[in-house]
């Protein structure tokens, strides 16, 4: 493919969300119109698809692409030669003068050739980390990451591996301290570096001015540059269609044991939904207590609490957990998550309990408490066993609609399915397989968990109840 | 048993009781009647604390009710409540709404509690509904439940909050039935009630109420028949009759006639004895008298009811020329229908006004 970009004036041309690739878009084509994606695999299904006619990739993940992806290629010419480079916030700068120390060792010692050479090769076999136990005596770098920058960051084998790891590991090597990586967002790599979640980000960032403001660069450590890549003249024959969708669940779920990744995602998915769930449960009938309290100390804030929460996106609260509020506290992403679905949950689930309470008619209460019942026993025999009828069925759909809203955690660097299935897509460029296979999977468990509901709803309800007393005969 | 002592509630400012005294004996049946908004229901309710009193005291059994270290629930165990809503609890089937109480406050064993409340069932005759729910029941069924529910608890006195205000009228009988049983075994109650010949019949005292206070109190008789303060008078007089204005001669029949069938049942009177006042009123209005008033029309029925004759008195008051059925002597329909049934009849002026009574036999 020749370098004239002349055909793409006025075209559609995809731009990762957060890249430096716009500025390098304008400078050769001024008029293309930028359509922004959140990963490669998303732009390579939309240039397959016709959606765009172009996106703009460094070179060595553009030869990745192609080399998996039949019907796209790339023009051969770099828009823009770069260096890329690892990112550190920007007090850290004894960190970063290290780690500069380390990457002139390795270049000098021929290392950083040899990594070049196994991770641009065509050797799976080769592409293995080094085996390298990593003491952790002075300490402890958080390493910021993007697994969907293969051959740079990338998952193998239910593992992140790729050029940058296999460097970074090397570097820990030599400055005796221990890594813990997070897996983030592309865009989400910078702001962790500056709240100071993270000590130092590699994900094949080049170096910019403008992210020189914010962030502090290392030498770089790869030279590359920015190519586009487009769709190729028509694809090879991809066999029938049931031959091609074996294809694609071997390559989704087979190959590299990827199904492990899918079930570690489902299990991080359950269990943020189910914890989230009882605590936002408990949480809710606390807050919908302070509701109906007569105190206006205990009313406002809780009607305060609900109105805040119900008005803000669940992506938007996670965030200012993740960043701001649990910014300097080391804490696993996942509980961060409990604690956002949690208070998320608890502001819905509160009404809903409110609404069934006062369902229940006075005149219960009253005859209740004529007969001597306290207050407590009022609740426990008479409103709540009614008032769980009321609120059930609504409770089943705001608990199977927070299952799905969970997929939104890939925000604070958690793994969960469709973050899981992103990483499975961007290894194998295939965008609709396991989109619809994770959509499959979502289904399953909601329709698995409604059931369960349900069973409890027909416990529950009088009219389906076995007509007899417990613990009795007849005489 | 109960001693009430200037007892006072107020709902803001609004005084609804002032400085009500009572004595309730053991055994004693005590109707509270008077008009509504008089407190009858709010004094119940404040026997047990459903409402709290702003002054005054309750003793039980010399123990003070609005003491603050009174365990006013344990004191609630022995004063049953029967409410005008039933109030059922509406996820529990009949014989675990009676078995509740005993279960979880007396600490009953589930069998024992279970065949008391089949025993109860049996007594209010719902025993074969003891596995339905409230929704399942009628009004009258439903109030027959929670009287046995509260009678589960061996209350020493029931309180009845009208208990039969909330019935279709073919219902209020099969729950009076179950109360005068209760009567009749010894209970001990108050009852709220509109049922005035319940009442009389049925209760060892009655309470008027009005001024928010206990106006006047006796037994039944005294009461009933010889009051002896004006508004009690006033009260029991209108309760035994019914007042109807005609202003125009395209008058509302069908109120009149509704007016005469509500009041009838309310005294109970046969089916045969209300249709035939009907019968006699539309004829006389209709046919006889209409033709007779002067203009502007200005007729004033009253029904009464005689409990010593049971007989039922008509009072026609009118502007217009005089007239009494019994003395004309044609011979059409109407007119044979109304001799029919009237036995006797006066016409007299009085006051510019013709009065004309009529008195209808009480014959099968």
């Amino acid at each position: 493919m020749d370098g004239d970009l002349s055909r793409f004036v006025g075209k559609k041309i995809g731009i990762l969300t957060g890249s430096s690739y716009e500025s390098v878009l304008m400078q050769h084509i001024p008029s293309a119109l930028p359509e922004y994606f959140n990963s490669f695999t998303d732009e390579t299904a939309a240039v397959k698809a016709g959606k765009i006619d172009g996106f703009l990739v460094d070179e060595p993940i553009a030869r990745d692409i192609v080399n998996n992806t039949p019907g796209v290629t790339y023009i051969r010419k770099v828009l823009r030669a770069d260096g890329y480079a690892f990112a550190f916030p920007k007090d850290q700068t004894a960190l970063c003068e290290e780690v500069n120390a380390s990457i002139a060792e390795l270049e000098a010692g021929g290392e950083l050739r040899r990594i070049d050479a196994r991770w641009f090769g065509t050797d799976a076999a080769a592409k293995v980390l080094p085996d390298i136990r990593l003491d952790g005596k002075k300490g402890v770098i958080r390493l910021a990451t993007n697994s969907g920058s293969p051959p740079f960051v990338y998952h193998k084998d239910g593992r992140l591996v790729g050029y940058d790891i296999d460097l970074v590991m090397r570097i820990a090597d030599k400055l005796k301290k221990k890594l813990e990586i997070d897996d983030l967002d592309f865009g989400a790599i910078i702001p962790s570096l500056m709240s100071g979640r993270s000590d130092m980000a590699a994900s094949c960032i080049t170096i910019t001015e403008e992210r020189a403001k914010s962030v502090l660069f290392s030498n770089p450590y790869y030279r590359g540059g920015v190519v586009m890549v487009v769709a190729s003249s028509p694809a090879a024959g991809e066999g029938g269609f049931w031959s091609g969708l074996k294809e694609s669940f071997r390559r989704t779920f087979l190959v590299e044991d990827r199904y492990r990744l899918i079930l570690k995602g489902l299990g991080v998915t359950v269990t943020i939904s189910v914890l989230s769930a009882v605590i936002g449960t408990l949480l809710g009938f606390g807050v919908c207590l302070c509701r109906r309290a007569s105190s206006l100390w205990a009313s406002v804030p809780s009607r305060g609490f609900i109105q805040a929460v119900q008005g803000t996106p669940i992506v938007v609260i996670l965030m200012i957990l993740y960043y701001i509020v649990f910014g300097n506290v080391d804490i696993s992403g996942i509980l961060v998550a409990v604690v956002g679905f949690s208070i998320n949950f608890a502001a819905y689930v509160s009404e809903m309990m409110r609404t069934g309470i006062e369902a229940v008619d006075r005149g219960q209460h009253e005859a209740a408490a004529a007969l001597g019942f306290n207050r407590l026993q009022v609740f426990t025999r008479i409103t709540f066993p009614q008032a769980a009828r009321h609120v059930l069925p609504v409770f089943k759909g705001e608990f199977v609609s927070m299952v799905k809203m969970t997929s939104v955690v890939g925000y604070i660097a958690i793994q969960d399915l469709t973050k899981m299935s992103d990483l499975i897509r961007s290894r194998t460029y295939e965008a609709f397989f396991p989109l619809i296979a994770t959509a499959l999977i979502y289904f399953a468990v909601a329709y698995a968990l409604t059931h369960l509901f349900s069973l409890v709803e027909a416990r529950i309800d009088p009219k389906r109840r076995k007509r007899a007393v417990k613990g009795v005969v007849l005489s | 048993m109960i001693r009430i002592r200037h007892l006072s509630k107020a709902f803001g400012p609004n005084l609804v009781l002032q400085d009500v005294n009572a004595e309730i004996e053991q055994g004693e049946v005590i109707s509270v009647i008077g008009p509504s908004g008089s407190g009858k229901s709010t004094l119940l309710r404040c026997l047990n604390l459903l409402e709290r009193p702003t002054g005054g005291e309750i003793l039980i059994d010399g123990i003070n009710l609005l003491d603050k270290k009174t365990d006013v629930l344990k004191l609630r165990r022995k004063m049953g409540m029967v409410f005008q809503s039933f109030n059922l609890f509406s996820h529990l089937m009949a014989v675990e709404n009676i078995m509740l109480g005993p279960v979880e406050l007396l600490e009953m064993g589930r069998q024992e509690a279970f065949d008391e409340s089949m025993r109860l069932l049996t007594m209010v005759g719902l025993v074969e509904k003891a596995f339905a729910y409230p929704d399942e029941l009628s009004g009258g069924q439903k109030q027959r439940v929670a009287i046995a529910r509260t009678l589960a608890m061996k209350p020493e006195i029931v309180l009845f909050d009208e208990p039969t205000s909330a019935l279709d009228p073919t219902m209020i009988s099969e729950v009076l039935a179950v109360v005068r049983r209760l009567a009749a075994d010894g209970m001990t109650m108050m009852i709220v009630t509109h049922e005035m010949k319940f009442a009389r019949d049925v209760s060892t005292r009655v309470f008027y109420m009005d001024e928010g206070t206990i106006y006047e109190e006796g037994t039944p008789r005294q009461i009933f028949e010889q009051p002896t303060r004006e508004k009690t008078r006033v009260f029991i007089h209108k309760i035994r009759t019914f007042v109807f204005e005609i202003r125009s001669r395209t008058f509302d029949l069908y109120g009149l006639q509704g007016g005469v069938e509500e009041f009838g049942r309310r005294q109970f009177l046969p089916e045969k004895q209300i249709h035939d006042t009907q019968l006699v009123l539309e004829e006389l209005i209709l046919h006889k008298l209409l033709g007779r008033l002067a203009d502007p029309v200005d007729l004033t029925v009253t029904v009464g009811f005689s409990e010593t004759s049971g007989a039922i008195e008509l009072m026609l008051a009118y502007q217009g020329e005089a007239y009494n059925p019994l003395e004309d002597s044609s011979e059409d329909l109407p007119l044979r229908l109304i001799r029919n049934m009237v036995l006797n009849g006066s016409c007299a002026g009085e006051a510019g006004k013709t009065h004309l009574r009529l008195t209808l036999g009480n014959n099968p």
